[in-house]
């Protein structure tokens, strides 16, 4: 038995909201059998009826959604959330006030209060809440994170990291308000822009690959140009629990660059980096040996990295794909919860508690700026 | 109004089935309302319930399919063919028969003669068909198309390509890869030259549009004890004085799927290669080389298109895949509205037919000591 899921979000051209709607269907494991995709009545309808959802389970608002749901014998087992940050918060508490699972898009919400209220709620009453930190999950992440967990590279020391985009700046010369409007404005936004909307990926994918928690850090956010609300760049120094030293750069205004994400691991035996332009590969080092370069679907990958791919080697499984292995994750948790047997181990997705760690840094981060970029103890 | 659809194989773990089924309803066009997954009736019937298809819907012969489909007022429109190669000259002709429409993974048959059977039923029943070349569909490929078409390269006169793999070398990497691929009975004539051959031919021909007249081909075997090439090395003639060559192999190790294509003019040049399938090189003379990115807005529409995601987020294989159905579909949908002079906007039998008549042609130039053979 499938999985049943609401989607709050997605309609009305939004982006990531159909993507979570597609990594939700990937692997068979849910279907979409209820939404309230956009506040606009007859959009909402018209992309109701385009992803299949019955008529009177196309809902004006996410409180009736989740009331009604959660009366239904056939009620939505969990609910995605991928409507812009400043609403994360309410709609995951009516949700899980309702009994419905979670899966929310990050930030998490717009504080740590908040945040940490969610996971207290969803704690208590049992209920699973992930958050889709997608780069995390694709395929040959998990490759680096068993080498790193079995000490191939040996302890890490230094984790240097980027992820510049160019949006930002295109937006501004094109005046394209899209995207634009609610991820520079901090009402919707938050405290914070580019740290909070891609600081966070960085943050949690470094502590996905390594394991490593962020003990202190130093921050420089940058406002491109003057005139913004909220940064748009910026430079964080971190200094993690095991003493290892890290350094972030974060752009949404670096032209010439798309979604470039580089994480660069450095261990005192080896090196692992990893590029979101070349999303399958990883580049591996043992010191005094030649780089190598791993590919995924390979005999030479760990059996938990194989077991992550659908597809022959060689064959790229892109961004969809990764949101699909962390539906992948969330949906045979649940199901394995209710068939009470043990979930398949290979699969993962990041938690709630993950979603507080992501909200606590970007304060963290606000604060050492606000401050005079000092070191701000996590 | 969505398309329905049927899909015949995918039912047994078999690799492309599941491939067709995601790529085909990636984008919302179609339904999956019929199916032949497996012969097997357990499989079939696991499959079906996987994939929300009705009991009644679910079939064990794709002849009782083709003729139970269209019968029905809601029958399918199309049907989606992903099983092994020598089975689609016969699933597809009963498709035609039957009136129903056909997209079909490649090679579309085991000889041109086939091709040629399907190239007409097609046409004589006016249905469409399309063959999976999945990856020519990469958006990034349209902005190449394009600078070729407007002279950007200048006159063209090189295309050279490649499709090295290692599978047959690393058998226990390979569980998706059947045996069947090594079985001339069930492959063809040939084998990397129609397995991954024709995807090269129909890439180089797709992006130029350079017209084929006449190929030189060498055929090797490694390990020598397989009763197929493993390798194939391919002079192309086209018209146009525009000289092209090929090597497909999948005894090539360390190489996972490295399909790349470069095209050279007088003007200048472009590459592509499908370990990086959202960018492409472009080279013009004496100025800059330029790294052209999938979703951007400085590529041209039929670029653009293809994207659904912003910049710089990789779609990939499924994706590709998915842009020959959603293009398929779109067409369909002209045609059911009465359109009849329709622009195509994937690949057709015609690129089927002359797959087959270029693996042939491979065929008897290296049987005959690597001589020219006619298209």
């Amino acid at each position: 038995m499938k999985l049943r899921f609401g989607l709050v979000g997605g309609g009305n051209n939004a982006f990531i909201g159909d993507v979570h709607r597609h990594g939700a269907l990937f692997d068979d494991l849910a279907e979409l059998t209820a939404g309230c995709f956009t506040r606009n009545e007859s959009k909402n309808k018209k992309c109701g009826k385009k992803w299949g959802v019955s008529d009177e389970r196309i809902y004006p608002n996410y409180e009736v959604m989740a009331e009604e749901e959660s009366k239904r014998s056939d009620g939505i087992d969990f609910v995605s959330i991928a409507t812009p940050n400043n609403t994360h918060y309410a709609i995951a508490k009516c949700f899980l006030g309702h009994r419905i699972h979670v899966m929310c898009d990050k930030p998490l919400a717009l504080t740590s209060q908040e945040g940490e209220e969610l996971m207290q709620l969803a704690r208590e009453k049992n209920l699973q809440f992930g958050v889709t930190y997608t780069f995390g999950y694709y395929t040959i992440i998990e490759q680096a994170r068993q080498m790193i967990a079995n000490g191939d590279i040996g302890e890490v020391q230094l984790v240097v990291a980027e992820y510049p985009q160019d949006w930002l700046a295109a937006a501004q010369v094109s005046d394209d308000t899209g995207q634009a409007m609610w991820r520079t404005d901090p009402k919707i936004s938050g405290i914070s822009g580019a740290t909070a909307d891609i600081g966070t990926h960085l943050e949690y994918l470094v502590y996905k690959m390594t394991g490593l928690k962020v003990k202190k850090l130093l921050a420089r956010l940058n406002k491109i140009p003057a005139t913004m609300q909220i940064d748009s760049d910026s430079q964080i120094m971190l200094e993690y629990d095991n003493g290892a030293k890290g350094f972030f750069w974060t752009s949404q205004v670096a032209i010439g660059r798309e979604c470039a994400i580089l994480v660069r691991i450095f261990g005192d035996k080896g090196a692992i980096e990893w590029q979101h332009d070349t999303p399958s590969t990883l580049r591996v080092t043992k010191v005094d040996e030649p780089p190598q370069i791993y590919t995924v679907q390979r005999n030479f990958l760990y059996e938990s990295a194989r077991a992550q791919s659908r597809i022959c080697p060689g064959v790229i499984e892109g961004y969809y794909e990764a949101f699909a292995n962390m539906y992948r994750g969330y949906c045979d948790a649940l199901l394995a919860k209710r068939a009470e047997k043990e979930p398949n181990p290979n699969y993962s997705f990041a938690d709630v508690e993950d979603g507080v760690a992501g909200i606590k840094f970007v304060e963290a981060c606000v604060e050492s700026d606000a401050k005079g970029n000092v070191w701000v103890e996590m | 109004m969505k398309l329905n659809y049927g899909l015949i194989g995918g039912g047994n773990g078999g690799f492309i089935g599941s491939v067709h089924k995601k790529a085909a309803t990636f984008d919302d066009c179609c339904v999956l309302k019929a199916g032949c997954f497996s012969r097997n009736q357990e499989a079939n019937a696991k499959t079906g319930e996987l994939w929300n298809v009705a009991a009644d819907r679910l079939y064990t012969s794709y002849e009782e399919m083709a003729e139970q489909e269209r019968k029905r007022a809601d029958g399918i429109d199309f049907v989606s063919i992903a099983t092994p190669n020598h089975t689609h000259f016969a699933i597809a002709k009963v498709f035609l028969e039957n009136n129903i429409h056909v997209i079909c993974d490649k090679p579309v048959t085991l000889d041109a003669a086939e091709a040629e059977v399907l190239h007409a039923l097609a046409k004589e029943e006016g249905l469409l068909f399309g063959v999976a070349y999945t990856y020519a569909n990469y958006a990034v490929l349209q902005e190449a198309r394009r600078l070729i078409r407007e002279g950007a390269l200048g006159e063209v006169f090189s295309i050279i390509a490649e499709y090295p793999q290692d599978w047959v070398l690393t058998p226990t990497d390979t569980d998706v890869m059947s045996d069947w691929l090594l079985d001339l009975e069930k492959t063809g004539k040939a084998g990397c030259t129609a397995h991954i051959g024709s995807h090269l031919e129909y890439l180089m021909r797709y992006i130029t549009g350079a017209v084929p007249e006449r190929v030189l081909a060498r055929f090797n075997t490694y390990p020598v004890n397989l009763r197929i090439e493993t390798e194939a090395q391919v002079m192309i003639q086209y018209e146009n004085n525009i000289q092209g060559l090929m090597w497909a192999s999948i005894a090539a190790a360390g190489n996972d799927c490295g399909i790349a294509i470069r095209v050279f003019g007088s003007q200048g040049s472009l590459e592509w290669s499908h370990r990086d399938p959202d960018r492409m090189l472009y080279h013009p003379l004496n100025q800059p080389s330029q790294i052209m990115v999938s979703g951007r807005g400085y590529l041209c529409e039929e670029a653009q298109r293809l994207s659904r995601l912003p910049a710089g987020h990789p779609e990939g294989f499924y994706e590709a895949f998915a842009n020959i159905f959603r293009n398929f579909c779109i067409n369909l949908q002209e045609y059911k509205a009465g359109k009849r002079s329709i622009e195509l906007g994937f690949p057709t039998i015609d690129d089927g037919l002359l797959s087959m008549k270029f693996i042939e042609a491979c065929v008897k130039s290296n049987e005959g000591g690597n001589v020219w053979i006619e298209l």
